[in-house]
């Protein structure tokens, strides 16, 4: 048994470094890091390389029963009947619910949804009736045999259409449902489910003070999130009842309330279990297919129901990301500095709103840009059309925001006969500016928007455009993006640390493994902290509300700042108590000693010392009497200071820092074909401090491709009668090998967010912010025409150019 | 996941495969021949397809045949579209060829099952179609052997029951120049816009036929003398394209103009690959 | 000829190596025998319709989407047909190339790309860099940029080709 004395005579190779300090930002300052600004490999990279990582559909235990949802054929009709008895009679099938089987009406804001359709379908693919049989060949061959009698109703296919005075009603019963997560407006007696807006300053006189009024519309579709792993849940419920559901969600502690709210069950009766998630991008923090296998469940007496997407069901029935319409106006002085901005948005939040009233005040808050504007009016309308409904999508509502934003910037440069750079130097919103919401800016909270700026145009390079043969060119856009939380003000996260009896440690959070590589993240985190080594933290990979600290949803690219918070207090409370315990065992003051390479020592003599496995489950003497305990370091936080935005005026605090970035491209098109390809493309980003550069690259360069995929292909698609015409990956396109640019380039500014963790600023989704915006820009310079709507394929160029070509 | 079942059969000859599906039919099961199963596994699985019985004819040797003989070159239908582009004999087939689906899913795909299958497009049908090619069925009433193009128009007039075994062209085809272009709406793994396949045949004659206009394979014997007369190849390319079917698909892909546009683009293009040699 | 009817039945079916006594429906896809009556769970299922390629295996040192096969196809005494899933694979210079270049991310696609990319190193050592891309084009990755699998692919072909791998076979 190692002691004091023993410790002592043991040669001292190298001298622990300093220990850190309680300053969550101090390491981004001077300290020389382990563990931080390593690119550490992602704790469970062995297994994704051998088919041993396991994911919901891995582990399905025999005897689970398979519900399969019988999707709506018509995107608004009225359900006549719904005849369920031929399907009930096939074999196998356990029972069959259909809406008229639960009048739980669902919504994270707006509670809008029944789970199962009832009296109303109000998109293509909407649940109509639910099959549950012993096995997914039974269900599948039962749900053909649901007879569906609709009466069809008028179609709303647009937005547009949507908010027209006579259109018809999506939900005429609007002015009744119960606010879930207030703010939310909605307008009884029409398709507007919330209206949000922002009124700053006097925009009078902001137009009056301009020179140059420029105003453009745009429009970017719904598109999916395509993960590629569909969406599943099973849920068992137990006869003492527990509720034992397993989910590849993103919000873990969301489905648990919901589930314990819908059902009038205790939170703690829920146990959500999420083991790796295969891509998310958003899509998956609705809650949707828990509540449907709940229901199963519960129809059969709480035997284990799973839901397994299809993946035609995980397109067309599953949320989908938001659509947008925008019209956005812009005044200028004759010298290029912003007056004043009318921005109206129109969210396809499709048949219903799960979280589209909270992206739209996500817009609302940056509805400006990283720009500094004086005078802004700003409406996002919430709006019902009969499409797939809508949820969240990476980036929550911003890279729609930045694309109509960012074309407008573009139209003003050419409007006053200004170079874009120059234009957005000179309104770049900067410290002690306010935000359209009013909240003042820091260097700490924004980070460095101008170096970001100054360095893509650098790294960009070349002409807007520049021909490079008879009918083709080279052309070259840039786009800028800013983002923050828009979380609630009171989200929360957890970490609890302990210890092995070998003095290794064990790391509990709430955050879900979807790809970013949290966890790796938050094990960085504490080795950094401790002091040890990243192999010597030991990582749940799966998440369980009953054993795992609450962390609010693995959404908006916080889990670093969140969980890297909790995960920082809980280290230093571990770190305290390693530290009482060794001051018995070395007979000193608790203030004597420091912590590093998995020892606690005399911060004047680092010879003298014990290690975790001395003390972390108590000290004995050599005698065997113990004094100390298991030790369990607790680390919670609390967003501080954030507020709901006000109804009135959009005055209010969303987030607790921004991330900004600069991304440019360079395309080469044919003007003969319309066809052009992204040969390069850039970020430079303020990521206050890079954690792990290897992955923080990978994130930000997957983010890329994705936005180029956006801009350039991907998009929800409707017949004329509201049918879905693309969900499978054969009709809806997302990138493939080959279609990416020749060449990444990613750069860090670091600016450090003096509150985060080592000074880290989210990252996660912002790669793709601006890239549909910097394509739109290099296109529009090579076709000399403005493109405003996405995607931009080589057909949609082509109608541009005999469009112009008639004028 | 395939919800319903069926029997599996997988005879070693090609009367074993008739006989088979002959019997299957009359007792009401519903056969259809599998060959790389891309189509009936998947719309199988959606419903759209229900058959009681697969008769698997990759076993029998003359599907698979692939080589010359008689002065022709032949080519089995169970060949996988990746082992005819491996082969390369005919670089034309295998130039459409290998613009179908992706690589791995070409090396399921089978040449019958292109030419036979649901699915519109029916590109490696181009070729065969533009060659003096020979097709080889066999039926109830036993093999017959066929000129291509009196059994294609589009789509192949099988009867029921009727198994595609294989395909021929004269060998002095395989060197014939020829030219082979796939536009889509963007993605370079997807269903046609356009495809078109161009052959210089031995007359000096050039000929082109089309997948993804209709979007069934479309020809048209006007559009190949246009292509013959004076002026450049543009001018040459707008009035030949004056011939192409004057209702065109309107789809996902693109506009009936936006294909009329790229297709008349694709003639300059061939015209000018193939008279540049 | 085989004739097999509808419903269960065991048949022999040859996995990574080991011969299989499996228990399937003539209907049932290689992907389905492989997962749920194997637990071979590496293969994924993302589309089930031959668009993604997360459910990847090799057969017969080929590529081939198991969504897309029946598993009957493979059971064949007179032929036994060699299925290999990522399990197979034991530090296979892919897989160390896949981790060197931070090739995934959520790590879903992993294996389909990795037993495409094993069969590319196996069948064409020497192929281009536009032959790779013509290979990697069959899968779908959502996570990554592309780049790090193509370097990771460009690399162990690198790898392979030093490693004097064999000859190209049809």
């Amino acid at each position: 048994m190692p002691t004091a004395q023993a410790s002592q005579s043991a040669k001292q190779e190298t001298e622990p470094t300093a220990p850190a300090a309680a300053n969550p930002g101090a390491g981004a300052f001077g300290r020389r890091m382990q563990a931080v600004g390593q690119s550490v490999a992602r704790k469970e990279a062995p297994n994704k390389v051998t088919g041993r990582a396991r994911y919901r559909g891995d582990v399905t235990p025999v005897g689970t029963l398979t519900a399969c949802i019988v999707p709506s054929g018509h995107a608004h009709a009225q359900l006549v009947r719904v005849d369920v008895d031929s399907a009930r009679r096939m074999p196998g099938v356990v029972a069959i619910l259909t809406g008229e089987d639960t009048d739980l009406l669902c919504g994270e804001v707006l509670e809008d949804r029944p789970p199962l359709a009832r009296g109303t379908v109000r998109y293509h693919g909407e649940p109509v009736a639910l099959v549950i049989a012993h096995g997914e060949a039974e269900a599948r061959a039962a749900a053909r045999r649901v007879a569906i009698q609709y009466a069809a109703l008028p179609l709303v296919a647009t937005v547009e259409a949507a908010v027209a005075s006579d259109a018809p009603l999506i939900h005429p019963a609007l002015g009744t449902y119960t606010r879930a997560q207030p703010p939310v407006v909605p307008q009884a007696h029409t398709n507007i489910a919330d209206h949000a807006k922002v009124r700053r300053g006097n925009p009078t006189e902001g137009w009056a003070a301009s020179d140059v009024v420029v105003a453009g519309h745009y429009s970017v579709p719904q598109v999916d999130h395509a993960a590629m792993e569909t969406r599943s849940a099973r849920v068992e419920i137990l006869h003492d009842g527990r509720v034992i559901v397993q989910s590849t969600t993103q919000a873990p502690f969301e489905v648990q309330k919901l589930l314990a709210k819908s059902f009038q069950l205790q939170q703690g009766q829920v146990i959500v279990d999420v083991p790796l998630v295969g891509g998310a991008f958003g899509g998956k923090a609705a809650v949707q297919l828990e509540v449907l296998a709940y229901l199963a469940s519960r129809a059969v007496g709480g035997r284990p129901v799973q839901v397994v997407n299809s993946r035609e069901e995980d397109m067309a029935t599953s949320p989908v990301g938001i659509g947008l319409v925008a019209d956005v106006k812009l005044g200028a002085t004759r010298d290029g500095q912003l007056q004043v901005a009318d921005l109206t948005f129109l969210l396809d939040t499709g048949a219903y709103t799960d979280s589209t009233p909270r992206v739209a005040r996500a817009i609302c808050s940056e509805c400006t840009g990283p720009y500094r504007v004086e005078h802004v009016r700003c409406d996002a309308y919430t709006v019902y059309t009969n499409h797939t409904y809508a949820t969240a999508f990476r980036g929550f509502g911003h890279f729609p925001l930045t694309f109509a934003i960012e074309r407008t910037m573009d139209r003003l440069a050419q409007a006053l006969g200004m170079d874009p750079v120059a234009l957005r130097r000179k309104n770049l919103i900067g410290p002690g500016d306010q935000t359209p919401t009013r909240m003042v800016l820091t260097r700490s909270t924004l980070g460095d928007p101008q170096a970001c700026l100054d360095r893509a145009a650098t790294l960009l390079g070349g002409p807007a455009a520049e021909a490079t043969g008879s009918h083709t060119v080279r052309a070259r856009g840039l786009a800028l993006f800013w983002k923050t939380s828009s979380s609630p003000p009171n989200a929360i996260s957890g970490a609890v640390v302990t210890f092995n009896q070998d003095g290794s440690v064990n790391l509990s959070t709430g955050t879900v493994e979807v790809g970013a590589g949290t966890k790796t993240t938050s094990a960085q985190i504490v080795a950094e902290q401790l002091g040890i080594d990243v192999e010597q933290v030991h990582i749940h990979t799966h998440i369980n509300t009953k054993v795992d600290p609450e962390h609010w949803k693995t959404v908006a690219s916080m889990s670093t700042f969140m969980a890297g918070r909790a995960v920082m207090e809980a280290a230093e409370d571990a770190k305290a108590q390693l530290k009482s315990v060794a001051a018995i065992a070395l007979k000193c003051a608790p203030g004597d000693l420091s912590v590093a390479q998995g020892r606690v020592f005399l911060t004047a003599d680092p010879n003298i010392y014990v290690t975790f496995s001395d003390v972390a489950h108590g000290y004995s003497y050599p005698g065997g009497d113990a004094v100390g305990g298991q030790i369990i370091g607790r680390g919670s936080y609390i967003m501080r200071h954030l507020t709901l935005l006000d109804e009135a005026t959009g005055e209010g605090h969303p987030g607790p820092s921004f991330t900004v970035g600069a991304q440019g491209v360079e395309i080469d098109l044919d003007r003969r074909t319309w066809r052009y390809r992204v040969v390069r493309a850039v970020t430079v980003v303020d990521a206050g401090r890079v954690i792990n550069p290897a992955g923080a690259r990978a994130m930000l360069q997957g983010g890329m491709c994705m936005g180029i995929g956006l801009a350039t292909r991907e998009g929800v698609l409707y017949d004329r009668d509201g049918q879905r015409l693309n969900s499978q990956l054969r009709s809806y396109k997302v990138m493939r090998a080959g279609e990416q640019p020749d060449a990444y380039g990613v750069e860090f500014v670091e600016t450090p967010q003096i509150d985060a963790p080592f000074g880290a600023r989210a990252l996660g989704e912002h790669g793709l912010l601006a890239m549909p915006a910097a394509v739109a820009a290099a296109v529009s310079h090579a076709i000399g025409q403005p493109v405003d709507h996405l995607p931009i394929t080589p057909e949609s160029l082509w109608q541009l150019s005999r469009t112009a070509a008639a004028q | 996941m395939i919800p319903v079942d069926f029997s599996y059969w997988r005879p070693d000859t090609a009367e074993e495969a008739v006989a088979t599906y002959q019997q299957l039919a009359d007792g009401g099961q519903h056969p259809v021949y599998y060959a790389g199963g891309t189509e009936i596994v998947t719309r199988s699985r959606l419903g759209q397809l229900s058959c009681g019985a697969v008769i698997d004819v990759k076993a029998i040797g003359e599907a698979r045949c692939l080589g010359r003989d008689g002065g022709r070159w032949h080519v089995g239908a169970a060949l996988s579209l990746a082992e005819l582009i491996h082969d390369g004999s005919w670089p034309l087939l295998a130039r459409v060829a290998e613009r179908i689906a992706d690589h791995t899913t070409r090396s399921h795909i089978t040449l019958g099952g292109n030419l036979a299958g649901t699915i519109a497009y029916r590109e490696a049908a181009l070729p065969f179609w533009l060659a003096d090619a020979d097709v080889t069925t066999v039926g109830r009433g036993g093999r017959r052997t066929a000129r291509f193009a009196d059994r294609f128009d589009g789509a192949l007039a099988l009867e029921p029951g009727e198994l595609l075994l294989a395909l021929s062209v004269p060998e002095g085809v395989l060197q014939q120049p020829s030219y082979a272009q796939k536009a889509t709406r963007l993605d370079y793994v997807d269903y046609p816009l356009v495809t078109l396949a161009a052959l210089h045949g031995a007359e000096g004659r050039l000929s082109v036929a089309w997948s993804g206009l209709k979007p069934a394979p479309t020809r048209s014997a006007e559009l190949d003398a246009a292509l013959m007369g004076p002026g450049s190849a543009a001018d040459r390319a707008r009035r030949a394209a004056r011939h192409l079917p004057p209702t065109l698909a309107q789809d996902l892909h693109g506009t009936a103009d936006y294909r009329r546009f790229v297709a008349t683009n694709m003639l300059a293009d061939a015209l000018s690959a193939l008279e540049a040699r | 000829m085989q004739r097999i009817k509808p419903g269960r039945a065991e048949h022999l079916i040859t996995v990574n190596g080991e011969q299989r006594r499996v228990s399937l429906r003539p209907a049932d896809t290689l992907l389905y025998t492989l997962r749920d009556e194997l637990g071979l769970t590496g293969a994924k299922p993302g589309c089930e319709n031959g668009d993604c390629g997360a459910c990847t295996v090799l057969v017969d040192d080929v590529p081939m989407k198991s969504c897309l096969l029946l598993t009957m196809e493979l059971v064949d005494e007179s032929r036994p047909r060699q299925i290999e899933t990522v399990e197979a694979l034991d530090r296979a210079a892919v897989q160390e190339q896949f981790l060197r270049h931070w090739a995934f991310q959520c790590g879903y696609c992993t294996s389909g790309f990795l037993m495409l990319a094993e069969g590319l190193c196996r069948q064409r050592p020497d192929a281009d860099a536009s032959e790779m891309l013509d290979w990697m084009r069959s899968n779908i990755c959502r996570c990554t940029s592309y780049a790090e699998l193509i370097h990771a692919v460009a690399d162990t072909l690198q790898r392979s080709a030093r490693e004097g791998a064999e000859p190209a076979h049809p």
